[in-house]
């Protein structure tokens, strides 16, 4: 038959004693983690942050893409009607004359 | 009523420019409108006057240069004709053409011993390498890259010089600057009749075929007049932007009628540089056209009127 080491009085002490242990190991334990969850939540913030910024900075450059726009040749031909990427063709075609030429057209 | 058109012509321009009215007591009033225009186009377009906008714009080494409403226009126009005729005609030209010896009006190039002038040539940069701030009134040409306006803004001219006078005389107006004709307003009963021929030099009257336009623009672009002696031969003003060197053209003039001279400017000149293919290019755009091979023989593209052989 096993029996205890040590006195019964002793006994019910190092048992009050193992429970208080674990109990101060448990709230440190638990503290412990409450603090590294707020030392990371507030990397998480910064990092946050810090990506705000960059898109902010990102969102400065694009207000400067209208400049660009406007430095393109304009299609607007002369009278400013609209632009043709052709030459026009005439609104009637050349006919046979018959009457004297007033003038001359050739090389230049 | 008058009698029929009546006109005058001067020297400018590099060339002759022609006014002619379908009103007799139009035609002092017209030539004044003509005179102030030719001024201000040379003011602002020649790469020969020490004080032109242009040789400033030239000078001015990749930076962005404030201009006239007239030089933002013409180089406006200039870019039109370059997208319009796929880059055959490209403002862009001016390095190759100072290179090649037309740095000069062409009277002082002629009296020079051009056998001694070595050229080189060189492709153009390239007309989309131009910008233009249309509400700045800004251009920007790369440094190193120099524009030469003069294959649109002589038609550019001749269109805003009718039109002006046109509203300004109430009379049908004609104007020709070196062969590239724009008429304006009510045209004179069977129209405004045109001589063809290489030169635009050659007189009216003389013999030869010709044509009547009622509206529009009508020009000759050729190789067979412009031309200077170089160590390396003959040379044309006609360049081929893809080579910098003169077009190797199988034809010598052409001839194109269009909505505006400034159309029938570009398609005539880019017929000249596209060479064999330019008849089918030219039908494609529904252009009347006239094609004056080497040789002297014609062929005639789309409705323009067939000619007696």
């Amino acid at each position: 038959m096993q029996t205890s080491p040590y006195p019964p009085g002793d006994a019910a002490r190092a048992r009050d004693a193992a429970d208080s242990r674990l109990r101060r190991l448990t709230i440190g334990v638990f503290a412990g983690a409450s603090a590294l969850a707020v030392v990371l939540a507030g990397v998480a913030s910064a990092t946050t942050h810090h990506a705000r910024r960059a898109v902010a900075r990102t969102a400065v450059t694009v207000t400067t893409l209208p400049a660009v726009n406007v430095s393109a040749p304009s299609a607007t031909p002369p009278g400013g009607a609209a632009a043709t990427a052709a030459p026009a063709a005439p609104d009637q075609a050349p006919t046979p004359a018959y009457s004297p030429p007033v003038v001359t057209s050739g090389g230049s | 009523m008058s009698a029929g058109p009546t006109s005058f012509s001067f020297p400018a321009l590099g060339t002759t420019a022609t006014v002619a009215v379908s009103d007799p007591e139009a035609l002092a009033r017209a030539r004044a409108v003509l005179e102030r225009e030719l001024e201000a186009i040379e003011l602002a377009c020649s790469r020969f006057r020490p004080d032109s906008e242009l040789v400033r714009l030239n000078a001015a080494s990749g930076a962005e240069v404030e201009v006239s409403g007239l030089l933002l226009e013409a180089v406006r126009v200039a870019l039109l004709a370059a997208e319009a005729s796929g880059g055959l005609v490209d403002p862009t030209v001016g390095n190759t053409m100072r290179s090649s010896g037309y740095d000069r009006p062409l009277t002082v190039v002629r009296a020079r011993d051009g056998r001694l002038f070595r050229p080189s040539f060189e492709p153009a940069a390239g007309w989309r390498t131009i910008r233009v701030d249309e509400p700045r009134r800004t251009v920007r040409a790369p440094r190193g890259v120099e524009l030469d306006l003069g294959a649109t803004a002589k038609a550019l001219a001749a269109d805003r010089a009718a039109r002006a006078a046109a509203d300004a005389t109430g009379a049908g107006v004609l104007v020709s600057l070196g062969g590239d004709v724009a008429v304006a307003g009510e045209p004179p009963p069977g129209g405004w009749s045109i001589r063809l021929a290489d030169d635009h030099a050659a007189p009216p009257d003389a013999p030869g075929p010709a044509v009547s336009v009622l509206s529009g623009g009508l020009a000759s672009s050729g190789t067979t007049v412009r031309r200077w002696a170089t160590a390396a031969g003959e040379l044309h003003h006609v360049v081929d932007p893809r080579t910098g060197r003169p077009a190797d053209s199988p034809w010598r003039t052409v001839t194109v009628a269009a909505a505006t001279c400034v159309d029938a400017n570009t398609a005539s000149t880019a017929a000249l540089v596209l060479g064999d293919d330019a008849p089918a290019w030219l039908d494609e755009r529904r252009l009347p056209s006239r094609l004056v091979r080497l040789d002297g023989s014609v062929a005639c593209v789309g409705s323009w009127p067939a000619e007696a052989a």
